[in-house]
This record gives structure tokens, sequence and C-alpha cells, in this order.
């Protein structure tokens, strides 16, 4: 009887446990650098899936909803540090092989995993004392560099980036208006209660075509604002270059716009 | 076959070749277990060829994984193969000729894993300064931008004024950095205008920008400043641009930058010579930054000495190119040295010519009970020779005390000439304005507990001589002495010393500061008029006399802010001056108490409001208790008030802004009453030769602004439109001819405009406006309407050309008046060169007329143009 309640003990150590990170993630869209907002963010994970949570109130110390720098209409949806109270959400299921978020604009997202075509190169480099190799690859209209890890042999990595061989420590895109830098990982963690499959209400998802569809509503709308704004305090504003989704968003549906 | 075809075919084939040999399509297939032989899902089999990764699959449910691969057959692979809470497996094999399917099983031990690895808390942020945003200029470039500021144009949050004063995040900046290093200060036009845009990389907005060390540690500033980011900055380099061009009727336009910096020696030289219409003087014109909000402790001290004559003529709406004639030659050299970590100096040398010509025929009515009009026919040519020169210092010994040095020397020498048809008599004006102006201001800075003390020490010595001669005298009433002239000599001075001490605390929500001090200005303003006749001067008394003022003056101001709650700000400031003044005979003790109250709600859903009353008493300058007449013009002569009073005024304003854009509505109002207890106005004398006012003090002077604006958003035509109204009325009793009047003057403007954002390559801005001016003096009344047409139309031809066509439209007196500007710029892709071709005034118009109606005067002018010209420039990087 006590060897096999140490026969579970090992068992259970080796599948079940509960590991944690913690990241910064810096959302500078359309500012060129890392100069945004930088969140509170965890990955929370097992062997079977795993959960990113950001801007949530409860890893900021409380809900934070503050002015981060002003700017015109077109950028004044970049322009708070907002939290919410369950945060965005991004769940990674290896067993049922389906991703699901709760992303921006609070909508509950189901498709399959995608597959991310990336590029693996032959630089390394240390974070957090774990040698990291970088990988690249083109997302949903971002050119992003990865640093993972094969010392943590899991295909998991902050928001929808996935599917290395070896656990994501930093990635960010190419002016690093999106940045994910690593700060601390504990293995294994207690926080076990923390690692919950997202519920979504009377468990109603859309699909990831829908959302996208919904983000570039959102967007047309957000360039509309700008050019009223514009209009009403007599600014010229004529570039239509800037009318890129990058500006406002992680993802980019240019190609996809109407205006 | 040729040869070449031959040596195709045997590289292709080749190719083919080697392909198949050193690359061959391989598959990886097998499993991983326990022990116990139960299978591992989610392991990671990494396979590498050295250290490169060349497959890599993850374990499914039953523990199989599958890699295909590419390699060159007998090379050595290593498999590895992990999982968390296992021992891992290393294992190497050998890619054979024979096969190119592999098959390999792994078993795993477990073991306790166990990562404790923190490089940060999780709480800490990477560090970042959060006052600064930062714009790549790649992102927002469309390929017209040739300086700094046809960029900063384009930048969202930046905005910049025809005048070329720039606001960023809705408040004006304080200056332009280079590299973080101040090169201009309050100057900065000089930078924005000349300073190619080839050069730069980034531009930023730093927020809350405090050059005081010591009080941006606790205190907010609502100060802004733009830094520019040079390409490749963290070495030393050398830039430059030189652009130069013609154009028919001899037209001309040559403008260069060479630029050094490296990251202890800024220094840039910005030179510009041009007849087409981009004056030097205008970058320096009168530009004051006002440092708003609690934290004001950067402000300057200086005090500004005005002229009392001007001769520079009427202006109209019209940009200036198109009605005045400029020539320029400017120079401006500026430095930045880094000696160490707590030693800084910057130099800014300026230099410039600029001289003006232009002509207009005016028809003036003066609306009194015995109507007086007349005619002038204007030619005016005005030049400009300026040096200016500003250094500061600035020394920081510790993070807790700073030390500020700043002096500024200006020359400048001024001469003014009018050549005028009065009626039907010649009448020549000749003013020249000589000045020299020297202002120092020192300040320190020391950290207290809780707060900090600052002192500041100002002193200033200004004098300017102006020199007006009227040929002939019209003030004579000898008609027989045709020749004679009159001639009026005026120094004027002005001389002040200071010191102000602040004490500033802050906190938790609260704000608050405490400053006292003392301030001495001298002023004289001396008056000597001749009447010149045949080179012999003779004094006239009755147009002659020196009048001075000295104050002393005392202070103690205490000033609050407060966050009552969440966005709800309360701002407090009340200033006592206690000032005792002497002027010539008199002398008195005022006491000058100013107050300010400010509450501003933000964000709220029914909108933003913002309330201000300011309770504001002023004692006037010198200039308006002149004792002796002082000539203005050939027909004007104007006398003080010889009793020094304050000026007494109470201002309300309101301000509120609606947005809801999911409708489409944007909507703000504001309204901004001022009651003047007490102000000046004249006592006139007017007849058909010469007009003569005294200023008095009147009661009853008010002055109402009302601005209201709608903007919407039309989907299917993809275009944004604003209409507005504004509406300003005063009211001001007066003199005229020894009647007591009431002058009312309102305007009343409707506009609507428009800016499209259609998807092809053409696209349009339009403006229409439509505004009435009505004054009114015991029920007489004069009244003018004119409408208002201006579009924009930009074409991008092509990513290397795009071409702009401006066109100004104004109906006044049902008559149509109009400008047209074009502009093409020609920019090759990856090329240190470009082309830029202007066109002015296209349909070549001669005249300009436009009507304007001001207290009890209707003024009809005149102007003429700038006749047509085409100018073509090429533009050089290095």
């Amino acid at each position: 009887m006590k060897y096999l309640f140490a026969l579970i003990l090992i068992t259970n150590f080796g599948f079940a446990q509960t590991g944690i990170i913690n990241y910064g993630e810096v959302q500078s869209m359309g500012m060129g650098s890392p100069v945004g907002p930088d969140y509170n963010s965890i990955l929370i994970f097992n062997q079977d899936f795993s959960l990113y949570i950001t801007r949530q109130d409860s890893i900021e110390g409380g809900h934070r909803n503050e002015r981060y720098s002003a700017g015109n209409s077109e950028n004044q949806f970049l322009t708070h540090l907002i939290t919410n109270e369950e945060g965005f959400r991004y769940e990674n299921n290896l067993n049922k092989k389906y991703f699901r978020s709760r992303d921006v604009g609070f909508n509950y997202v189901h498709q399959d995993t995608p597959k991310i075509d990336w590029e693996i190169t032959n630089d390394f480099k240390d974070i957090g004392g774990y040698t990291c190799v970088k990988a690249i690859t083109n997302f949903i209209g971002r050119k992003y560099t990865a640093w993972f890890t094969m010392e943590i042999p899991l295909p998991y990595g902050p928001w929808k980036l996935q599917g290395l061989p070896g656990m994501i420590l930093e990635a960010y895109d190419t002016n690093k208006e999106i940045y994910w830098y690593f700060k601390a990982i504990k293995y294994p963690s207690k926080k076990d209660y923390l690692l919950k499959p997202i519920k979504s209400k009377n468990d109603k998802w859309i699909s990831y075509e829908k959302y996208s569809e919904k983000l570039i509503y959102a967007f047309e709308k957000s360039i509309i604002a700008g050019r009223m704004v514009s209009e009403s305090a007599g600014i010229q504003n004529f570039s239509h270059k800037n009318n890129s989704m990058s500006r406002q968003y992680i993802e980019v549906f240019d190609e996809k716009l109407k205006n | 076959m040729s040869d070449f075809l031959i040596k195709k075919i045997f590289i292709l084939l080749l190719f083919v070749f080697i392909h198949k040999t050193y690359s061959q399509n391989s598959t990886l297939t097998g499993a991983v277990f326990t022990i116990d032989g139960q299978p591992i899902e989610s392991a990671s089999v990494v396979l590498k060829d050295g250290v490169n990764i060349i497959g890599y699959d993850y374990t499914k449910l039953n523990g199989t994984y599958f890699i295909s691969f590419k390699t060159i057959p007998e090379s050595q692979l290593t498999i590895q193969v992990n999982s968390l809470g296992y021992k891992g497996v290393v294992e190497n094999f050998m890619i054979l000729n024979t096969t190119n399917k592999y098959e390999k099983d792994f078993t795993l031990t477990q073991k306790v894993e166990s990562l404790n690895t923190v490089v940060l808390r999780p709480e800490e942020k990477i560090k970042i300064n959060r006052d600064t945003i930062a714009y790549k200029i790649s992102a927002f470039k469309d390929g017209s931008e040739r300086t700094v500021e046809d960029m900063l144009k384009k930048i969202p949050g930046i905005e910049v004024s025809e005048n070329g004063n720039i606001t960023a995040l809705g408040k004006p900046i304080q200056k332009i950095l280079i590299e973080g290093d101040d090169l201009a200060d309050s100057n900065y036009k000089v930078i924005s205008q000349n300073l190619n845009i080839e050069v730069l990389d980034k531009i930023e907005i730093i927020n809350n920008y405090d050059e005081n060390p010591v009080l941006k540690q606790f205190l907010n500033s609502e100060n802004v400043v733009l830094n520019l980011k040079l390409i490749n900055a963290k070495k030393s380099i050398f830039f430059g641009k030189i652009e130069a061009g013609g154009g028919v009727e001899n037209r001309y336009f040559g403008d260069a930058n060479i630029g050094f910096v490296n990251p202890v020696i800024k220094f840039l030289d910005l030179a510009n010579a041009n007849n087409t219409g981009n004056p030097a003087q205008n970058q320096f014109n009168q530009y004051v930054v006002t440092t708003g909000g609690f934290n004001d402790f950067s402000k300057s001290y200086a005090r500004v000495r005005t002229p009392i004559i001007y001769l520079q003529g009427s202006t109209i709406e019209l940009e200036d190119k198109t009605y005045i004639q400029n020539n320029t030659v400017g120079n401006n050299l500026l430095l930045n040295k880094k000696f160490n970590d707590s030693l800084k100096v910057r130099n800014s040398f300026y230099f410039f010519k600029d001289s003006f010509e232009k002509e207009y025929l005016s028809t003036i009515l003066y609306l009194s009970d015995n109507p007086i009009s007349f005619s002038e026919k204007n030619t005016f040519e005005n030049q400009n020779l300026n040096f200016q020169n500003d250094f500061q210092l600035n020394f920081t010994p510790s993070k807790n005390s700073n030390f500020v040095f700043k002096n500024t020397l200006f020359f400048d020498n001024g001469i003014n000439k009018n050549n005028l048809l009065f009626n039907e008599t010649s009448i020549q004006q000749k003013l020249d304005n000589n000045t020299r102006e020297l202002e120092g201001q020192a300040q320190y800075t020391q950290k207290l507990n809780t707060g900090a003390l600052v002192v500041d020490l100002f002193v200033g010595s200004k004098k300017l001589s102006q020199s007006f001669l009227i040929t002939p005298n019209t003030f004579t009433q000898d008609s027989t002495l045709v020749y004679s002239s009159l001639l009026s000599e005026n120094n004027l001075s002005l001389d002040y010393q200071g010191i102000d001490a602040s004490l500033i605390f802050k906190n938790n929500k609260t704000s608050y500061s405490f400053t006292s001090g003392l301030e001495h200005v001298d002023e004289a303003i001396g008056v000597e008029n001749f009447s010149r006749i045949k080179n012999n001067n003779v004094k006239n008394d009755s147009l002659s006399g020196n009048n001075s003022a000295t104050s002393y003056t005392p202070h103690f101001q205490i000033k609050v802010e407060h966050e009552l709650f969440k966005e709800i700000f309360l701002q407090g400031d009340v200033d006592t001056e206690v000032n005792y003044y002497r002027k010539n005979d008199f002398r008195e003790t005022f006491y000058i108490p100013n107050t300010a109250l400010g509450l501003s709600i933000r964000k709220r859903t029914s909108g933003s409001y913002n309330f201000r009353f300011r309770y504001n008493n002023d004692l006037p300058r010198l200039a308006n208790f002149t004792e002796n007449f002082i000539v203005k013009n050939y027909r004007s002569l104007d006398l003080g008030q010889p009793i020094p009073e304050l000026l007494t005024s109470y201002n309300y304003y309101f301000g509120y802004t609606f947005s809801r854009i999911k409708e489409r509505i944007l909507f703000n109002a504001s309204l901004s009453y001022t009651d003047y207890k007490n102000k000046f106005t004249f006592n006139n004398l007017l007849s058909n030769n010469a007009d003569i006012s005294q200023r008095i003090y009147t009661e009853g002077q008010n002055l109402l602004l009302i601005n209201t604006g709608f903007t919407t958003y039309s989907d299917k035509i993809n275009s944004s439109f604003k209409i507005g109204f504004q509406y300003n009325y005063n009211e001001s009793p007066t003199i005229l001819n020894n009647n007591r009047v009431t002058i009312t003057n309102n305007t009343t403007s409707y506009y609507i405009r428009g800016t499209t954002y259609f998807n092809g390559p053409l696209n349009f801005r339009a403006h229409g406006q439509y505004t009435i001016n009505r004054g009114e003096n015991n029920g007489s009344i004069i009244k003018n309407e004119r409408y208002k047409i201006n579009t924009n139309a930009i074409w991008k031809v092509s990513n290397k050309m795009i071409a702009s066509l401006i066109h100004n439209g104004y109906i006044i007196s049902s008559k149509y008046y109009e400008t047209t500007n074009a502009e093409i710029t020609f920019e090759p892709n990856k090329k240190n060169w470009s082309l830029r071709f202007q066109a002015q005034n296209l349909l070549n118009n001669k005249t300009y007329v436009f009507e304007n109606v001001d207290s009890f005067v209707q003024v009809e002018n005149v102007f003429t143009t700038i006749p047509r010209y085409i100018l073509a420039t090429g533009i050089f990087r290095f």
C-alpha cells in the first residue's frame, strides 16, 4: 500500500504538474518601438494544455484604467492602460487539438490549433539561465521572432505563439510593437488551480473567421473616429498609409480592409 | 544551339544533380514509452544536424511521432527526446544511402523535475520611459515631405499651425531637441522649418518634460517637447542637404543644412536665401511659450519692450507670399556641447536679412456724425537686419541640485519706407528702428524633504530708438512749406531686475507652492519732434517730452492643484503684488490682486466640462501714460492717459465636448465672456487730414466669444464633414468728435468643411465659409459679407510623384477673387536627390480686394499681387 501511494505520487509528479511563467507584455502598436503600456502576464501549463492570461485586474494588483498617453483618435485605443476582471485568455489544448481564446472585444473564439510555419535559425541566447534558440515566422500580418528553450520541452508560448520544440520565453515583432519578455518561471507551481479551461457563456463560441470580421469592423470604426476628430480640429489628415491595423491590434488583416 | 543556351542547360542539369545528391527527403517515425511500456504523450522529439534543428514533433496520445526531414546521406544526426518529468534521451544515428525511412522508439525514465529560475520579480516591469511616444518616420512618410515640419503634419497627435507653431498632444511644444539635446530653445522653428527629413529616424513626443532634474523627481510638468532621433546617431555623423533652384521672374530658392552630431557635441548650420515667400523673420515671430498648469517654474521672466510707432502697412487674410515680395538671406548656427555628466552648454547664433515690398490702394470711411472718407495709395519697403545670440549653461552637481544660466543678446536694424498718395497729396514716411537688447536669467533649484526650493534671478536691459521722418510735414498748417518735414526722434528704454523664490511641496493628490519676490522696473520714453525746413531742425515743444516710470514690486503668491475625485481637478492661484509706482511727478502705491480658479471634469458619459474664472488686475506700461503726443503716422497723433490706474477685468470660460463615434457624432462648444471694469478707449477727434486720439478710461466694455462645431462622417462616400458657428461680440463706449457713443462690433461666421478618404490616388479637402461683419455706432450701421472657398486637391500620381493644387477663392461685395498654387514633387526611390516644381498665382490675377469693418472704420484694400511664376528646385543630400 505504501509503495502504491509512492507510485501514485511519482506518477502524479510526472504527468499532472503545473508550471507558471511570468511574462511582461508591452503593447506599442503603431509606435514603432516598445514604449507602450507594459502588462503583467502569466502562462500556466501542464502536459495537456496551457493558458496564457494578460491584462487581468488581479495580476496587475487591482483594476487599472489609466490614460497612458494621449494622441489623436487613431491612437486613442492605445492610449489607455486598461485591465479587466478576467483578462484576455488564450488556451492551447494539446489533447483536444484546439485553441480557444477570450480575445479582444471579449469575444470567445474557438479554432483548430493553427499551424505556425516556424523557421528555426542557428542563433542562440541565454534567457534567465535557459539556452534559447531563435525562430522566425510570419503570422497574421506580422513578422515574429521567438526565442524558445528545449530545456522546457513543451510547445507553448505567450498569446497565440506556439508549436516550437520548446517553450517560448521571449517574442516580438519587427519593431517590438508587441513584445513579450520573460520574467520568471516556477515549476512545479502550487497555483494549479489557475489552470482552468476557458468557459464561455452558454458554451457559445465564434469561429476565427467571424472574430477577424469583428476586429476589422472595430478598426474601420476607429479610423472614421480619427477622421472625424481631425475634421473637428481642422487638422489635415490626408495620409492613407496610416490605415494599417498594425497600429492598433496584434493581429493584422490589412488585405481585408475596405477603406 | 548557341553557346549560351548550352551553358544554361548544363548549369541546370548540374543543379538538379547536386540537389539530388545532397538533399534527400526522409522520414523518422517511432514512439516514446515509460519503462512500464506506457505511451508518453506530448514528449518532444527534436532531430538535429550538429546544432541545427532540422525537424521536430510532439508525441500523440499513443506516444507516436512523425518527422519528415531533408539531409545529406552518410551524415550523422542527433535525436533529442524530452518530456517534463522524465529524464531526456539523446541518441545519434547515421543517414544511410540505402533507405530514407527510419524508425526509432525511446524509453524515458521518470525524474522529479523542478525548474526554479527567477529573473525579474513577476510584478517588475522593464525600464521604459513612460513619458515618451516614438514614431518611426518610415511608417508615416509618403514622399512629399521636405522638412521636419512637413513630416510633423502627418504624425498623429502633432499639429502645425499656419505660422509654424507646433502643438503635440494638444499642448504647445516648448522646444525641439536633437538626440536629447537642446539647440535652439523656443526658436524651434529654425529646426522644424529648415532641417531636412532625410537624416531622421524617429520623432519622439516627450510628455511631462522638465529640464529641471530636481523638480522632475516629484512634480508633473505640462510641458511637451519633440525629440528628433537621427539615423546612426550612436556614431559621429556628418550630414547635409542642399536645395537650389530658380524660376521665371528672377525667382530663386536656396537652402542648405550641414550638421555634425556625436554624443558630446552637436553642431547644426541652417542657411537659406530666397525671394519666394519664405522670410526668415517668420521663424522668430515673437513666439512666447506659455508654461501652463501648476508646474510653471521654467517660465521666462523676460519683459517685452514694444515699439511706439509701427510702419508695416495693412495685411489681408491671404498667405503673405501672394502679395508681399520678399528677399531673404539668413543663417543659423546651433551648437550644444556636453563637457561631462553635470555640465552642458548651448549656443545659438542667428543672423538674417529680410526685405519686403508691397503695394495697395485703400479707401477709408470714418463713420462718425460727419462721415469722412479718403484714399491712400501705398507702397511699402521694409528691411530688417538682425543678429541674435542665445547662450545657456546647465550645471547639475548632484541629482538634488541644479543651476541654469541663460543669456540673450539681440540687435536689429530696421528701415521701413512708405510712399503714399493721400487723396492727391504725395507723402513719404520713413522709420528707422534700432534695437539693442540684453536678457539674463539664472535659476537654482535645491531638493528639500518633501519638495524643493527654486530661486530665480533675472535682469534685462532693452533700448530702442525710433527715428521717424514724414515729408512733407502734414501737421503744419502752413501750406507754403511744401518741402518741410517732420522728424520724430523717440528713445525707449526698459531696464528690470528681480528675484523670485518658490517653495514647492507635493503630497499624494495635492501640489502647492509659495512664491515671493521683488522686481524693479525702470522705463523711459523720450520724444523729440522737429520741424525740418531745408535741413534746419526746429524743435517742436508741443510734440516733445520725456516720460519715465519706476516701480518696485514685491509680490506673494500661493498656488494649489488638487485632484478632488477621479478625473476631477481643481486649480487655484492667488497672487498679490504691491507696486510702489512713480511716473514723472505722479506717485502711488497700488495693491494688485490676481486670482484664478479652474475646475475640470473629464470623461463623463455626458461629456467633458471645463470651467475657469479669472479676476485680473494689471497696471499698464508707460507707453499708455505718455504726457506728450506721439506721431503715429502722417495723420495720427496719440496722447497717453496722464493718471495711471489699475485695469480690472473678470473672465468666465466654459468649454464642453461630447463624442459618440458609433453614432458619428462629435460636438464641441465653448463660451468666453470678459467684463472689463475699466479699460482704455480713445477720445477721437477726426477730421479730413488728421486724427487725434487720447487714451481715456471707460467702464462697460465687454467681449463675448462663442464657438461651436458638429462633426460627422459619411460611410457611403468615405468623407468627414464639419459644420461650425463662431460668434464674437464686443461693446465699447468711446468718444468720437466730442460725442459719447457706444460702438458695437459683431462677427458671425458659418462654415462647412470636409475631407475625402477615397481609395484612389485623388483626394480633396474643402472649406467654405460665410462671414458677416457688422459695426454699429449710435444707430449708423456698417456691414460687410464675405464668402470664402478653399480647396486642396492631392493627386498621388505614383509612388515617386505627388501633385497638389491649392485654390483659395473669395466673394467680397459680389466680386470674385482667387489664388491658385500648384506643386509637384518627384522623389525617385533610394536616390539621394529629388525634384520640386512650384507654380504660384496660376491664373495670373492682378489684384485682391478686401473689405474690413472695425469700430467706426470701414476700409477697402486693393492689393497688387505677386505675378505668376514657376520655380524648379533640385535637392541633393549627403
